[in-house]
């Protein structure tokens, strides 16, 4: 089963795109920083990370930048954010972000988006 | 309730609370960048959070203090103690939302206009410094008689007629323009519903707010609509309506000559009544909407694509996906434009070429993957993306290679539609599945997939925990039938090798049996913290409010207790540190005339010693007066004559625990509202507690609470008394003696002795429950005294025998039985039997 990684320091956010990633036939795992990011990363490999911007510890933009600097990580994400301007988005792709959505994500939208992106759940 | 807005408030209180302590961290230092930047992180994520569920109050306010912390932390508003009050103001409102959300799962409308007041007070503060923001849109506009003619005119004549008959006959008649704010999509609101289900609508259209972009330009998720209502509620029905957005609308009366234009008054005759047409305001909302749609999308050479684009849109299945993969690989090949940066880039490639592979995949457009796979591994192998770039061009974008558009601004979306719709009858031959070979090996860390990753904290429903607590007790209980019968194997059956068996097996379940009630006892601790970190907002604003300094100390906030026990200890702390603050610390002025610092202290300190926690809240204030106390109490008939001449001053100290007790005359805002100290004993006696005062005149108070560290396993002590068995908490008992008869006196009715050379009152267990016999002497003619704590005194109880100590679960009385302040409650013993446990205080007080 494929298997997607939600980063996020909120955990009603992590429940809400848990459920809708869920719901579409995916496992789910949660990190509450870019630290756990990376250390869940480590242990276990991904097939589409979720980053939050803004989080304590490592914040999405580190830890997108730390998970592109494994050269060969190439594991889609997709950054969520409630920052709507462009230069956030700009920011978001510079760090190593292929997607970017805006918070709060519509369940359909986030669904084709990873379905684009990694395709069916199995 | 819904398990993510419990969720939601849950995070949302803790966030309160950590905004609430930043604030006051910020105030002490208010340079504190990261403070500040941790503040803005939490305000944000709050915000974003509540935006997930329909209170539009919540992110109103949320937002506004987000736009203030954001103004501080550029430094283009000062951080002031005002500004502060006015932010904690808000989070307070936060958290009464959240609890009334908690509580009724929804909220009262009169909140909308609170948390538009409140979001409001939060703008004045950032309008203060910015240039006056257009304006602050003046919500109640009046109309020009020339506009108002102009406007009714646009309308058609049966509304007209409607409206001039609704005005006749005393009605309203409003228009009203409503502006949705940009993002209005993005927080759950409808315009076009809103719009349309204006109360009293007549007439309504719509324009659009700004001019027509191409369609490259066009943000498809930003509102840009300005509705125009004619309706004929009144204002305030207008309002409640449009509640949730007040900001975005204004409203103007008509006044009533605006029907005065010749060509309108012929179509209203007067007295027509029937002349009146009941509007379907459904195809007058829909038919305005399709024309202002319509309108919107005609200028311009881009409008043919437009709506070519909005319908693939619209469609399900593949035309969607590809809609989707076209902006995906759009932002792609934006991204593989990026200036490179030495480290980040080749794994940004390889990410790219993921999107890329899964976009291809999703649109079943396999036969291009190696081609993909080429222009990556060349891409990767020689560090430029130029060859993706260009594969990129030609496959998706249909551009010839070379230099592309340079900036995604620029990138139109439009070419491409063609080039998929070329693409298009390609998907339907069902292309062979493609081997992705390199996949795997290029993964991010290895694959693990048995290693499941586990977490370190688990959420546990408290009934779980209670429950296993209770099995745990029982446990307890029943262990306690092996000595039981360890005695009965050995005086009955008079078998001592068994009874020794068995007392050694006791011993090792005993021990098991210990250390599991310690486990468990350990995961329902809690630090004191719980109710501490409190006390900085409370004593911050409570002193603001009376004009008093006061200096905060805590200290052992991290000692914990028993879940039950510290939750319990709120409400009491709260109310010491009150009264504390009011009648305590002195305001500045007389501080300083008293020779002491402007600055008050309250220091809060908690320590473990044993089994129990004792909890300090000391004030350098004016300590309280035992005459002032004793003259009081005298006045509200707590006491009488003989006890006011005799009472010591540490038993006039006391009184301050008396039920109808308070020393100010007029009931003091803060510590008033009938709450006395007695309450406070109250409720600490409730979880075992004991609470004591200090005093000296002039230098300060000191509370002093006690409270066990955790309720669920009483230790007693069971003694007999006229052939039967009773419990009393070790908690209360200070020693057991056995006396000769002769050392009890009789002074007048009451019997004293004397005990390491104090005097204590000395009353015999019988007596006090009513029981007829005789205590018993042993042969050498001596009583069993057991020594407790009543108050502050010592008191023997004369009992005939004590027997043991023994670990009980105590059930309190239930039923009519609850009524019997002299019982504790009951427990279960090893041996089946019941154990009647004494309250002590209770005892003793209803001699």
């Amino acid at each position: 089963m494929k298997r997607i990684l939600i980063v996020d320091d909120a955990g009603t956010v992590r429940m809400y795109h848990r459920k809708i990633l869920e719901s579409a036939g995916f496992a789910v795992e949660e990190a509450v920083n870019g630290i756990e990011a990376i250390e869940k990363s480590l242990q276990r490999a991904f097939d589409l990370y979720i980053v939050d911007v803004n989080m304590p510890k490592l914040d999405g933009y580190g830890f997108l930048r730390e998970l592109r600097e494994q050269k060969l990580a190439q594991v889609p994400a997709i950054m969520v954010s409630t920052e709507a301007e462009s230069a956030d988005q700009s920011q978001a792709y510079a760090a190593g972000a292929n997607a970017y959505l805006i918070k709060p994500v519509k369940p359909d939208e986030l669904k084709s988006l990873v379905k684009l992106l990694i395709g069916e759940p199995r | 309730m819904n398990p993510m807005l419990e969720q939601f408030l849950f995070e949302a209180r803790e966030s309160v609370l950590s905004i609430g302590q930043l604030l006051m961290r910020l105030e002490v230092t208010p340079e504190d960048e990261e403070v500040m930047a941790v503040l803005f992180r939490i305000v944000h994520t709050l915000k974003g959070n509540s935006g997930l569920f329909d209170f539009p109050e919540l992110p109103r306010v949320l937002h506004e203090a987000e736009s203030l912390m954001d103004a501080v932390r550029h430094g283009e508003v000062a951080f002031s103690k005002d500004l502060a009050d006015r932010l904690l103001e808000a989070m307070d409102f936060v958290g009464l939302l959240c609890d009334e959300i908690g509580a009724k799962g929804h909220l009262d409308a009169s909140y909308a206009v609170q948390s538009a007041r409140m979001a409001e007070s939060l703008r004045s503060l950032l309008a203060e410094v910015e240039a006056p923001p257009e304006v602050a849109a003046a919500p109640r506009i009046v109309l020009s008689p020339e506009d108002a003619r102009r406007l009714v005119a646009e309308m058609p004549l049966s509304a007209q007629d409607a409206a001039s008959q609704g005005m006749r006959a005393g009605g309203e008649f409003n228009w009203l323009e409503y502006s949705p704010v940009d993002d209005c999509f993005f927080q759950g609101d409808d315009p076009f519903f809103q719009a349309r289900g204006t109360p009293g609508l007549l007439w309504a259209t719509i324009e659009s707010s700004a001019p027509t972009l191409s369609l490259a330009d066009m943000d498809l998720y930003r509102c840009c609509l300005v509705f125009r209502v004619w309706s004929i509620a009144s204002r305030a029905e207008l309002d409640t309506y449009y509640r949730f957005v007040p900001d975005q609308i204004s409203v103007a009366a008509f006044p009533a000559d605006c029907f005065a234009a010749p060509d309108v008054e012929p179509f209203a005759p007067d007295a027509e009544p029937v002349h009146a047409i009941t509007i379907d305001d459904d195809s007058l909302g829909a038919g305005q909407g399709i024309d202002a749609a319509a309108e919107v999308s005609l200028p311009g050479p881009a409008s043919g694509p437009a709506v070519a684009a909005v319908d693939d849109v619209a469609d399900e299945g593949p035309a969607s996906d590809l809609a989707g993969v076209l902006s995906l690989v759009e932002i792609q090949s934006a991204i593989l434009r990026m200036p490179l940066d030495a480290n980040g880039s080749l794994g940004r490639t390889a990410g790219v070429v993921a999107t890329l592979r899964g976009c291809l995949r999703a649109i079943g457009f396999r036969a291009k993957l190696p081609e993909l796979e080429a222009a990556a591994a060349l891409a990767i192998r020689e560090g430029t993306v130029d060859a993706l770039v260009a594969w990129l061009g030609q496959a998706f974008l249909h551009e010839p290679p070379g230099p592309g558009p340079s900036s995604n601004k620029e990138h139109s979306i439009a070419p491409s539609g063609e080039s998929l719709r070329a693409l298009r009858p390609e998907t339907a031959v069902a292309p062979s599945r493609s081997p992705m070979s390199g996949d795997s090996e290029m993964r991010f860390g290895r694959r693990a997939e048995d290693s499941s990753a586990s977490s370190k904290t688990i959420k546990v429903d408290q009934a779980k925990i209670d429950r296993l607590m209770n099995l745990i007790g029982e446990m307890v209980v029943s262990k306690n039938a092996l000595p039981y019968l360890a005695g009965r194997a050995e005086h009955v059956f008079g078998v001592r090798d068994l009874s020794r068996e068995i007392k050694s097996q006791y011993a090792v379940i005993n021990r098991i049996a210990e250390e599991l009630q310690d486990a468990i006892m350990q995961v329902r601790m809690m630090p004191m913290s719980f109710v501490m970190q409190r006390f900085p907002r409370l004593v911050r604003d409570i002193s603001r409010k009376l004009g008093k300094e006061v200096h905060l100390v805590l200290e052992g906030e991290d000692t914990e207790a028993d879940k039950a026990i510290v939750e319990a200890l709120g409400d009491p702390l709260v109310h010491i540190v009150r009264n504390s603050l009011d009648h305590g610390i002195e305001l500045p002025d007389v501080r300083i005339a008293a020779g002491k610092p402007a600055a008050g202290t309250l220091q809060i300190r908690v320590r473990q010693i044993a089994d129990r926690v004792h909890i300090d809240i000391r004030d350098d204030g004016k300590g309280i007066d035992p005459a002032v106390i004793k003259q009081k109490a005298l006045e509200k008939g707590l006491i009488d004559e003989a006890t006011f001449a005799r009472i010591t001053d540490q038993d006039a100290l006391s009184l301050i625990f008396a039920p109808g007790f308070s020393t100010m005359d007029v009931v003091s805002e803060l510590s008033g509202r009938g709450v006395g100290m007695d309450v406070v004993k109250t409720a600490v006696e409730n979880v075992h507690g004991v609470i004591s005062v200090e005093s000296e005149k002039g230098k300060g108070t000191t509370l002093r609470v006690s409270l066990p560290l955790s309720l669920a396993v009483t230790n007693v002590m069971i003694v007999e008394s006229a052939g039967q068995r009773f419990g009393v908490p070790l908690a209360s008992i200070v020693e057991t003696v056995r006396m000769r008869r002769s050392a009890i006196r009789l002074i007048k009715q009451s019997q004293i002795t004397v005990l390491r050379n104090s005097i204590a009152s000395v009353i015999s267990l019988n007596q006090l429950l009513n029981l007829s016999e005789e205590q018993l002497i042993n042969d050498d003619d001596e009583l069993a005294l057991l020594f407790v704590r009543h108050g502050d005194e010592r008191v023997g109880l004369i009992v005939d025998e004590v027997v043991e100590t023994s670990d009980i679960i105590l059930k309190p009385m239930a039923g009519v039985l609850t009524g019997l302040a002299a019982y504790a409650g009951s427990a279960l013993m090893g041996d089946g039997s019941v154990l009647m446990v004494l309250n002590v205080e209770g005892l003793l007080s209803c001699q």
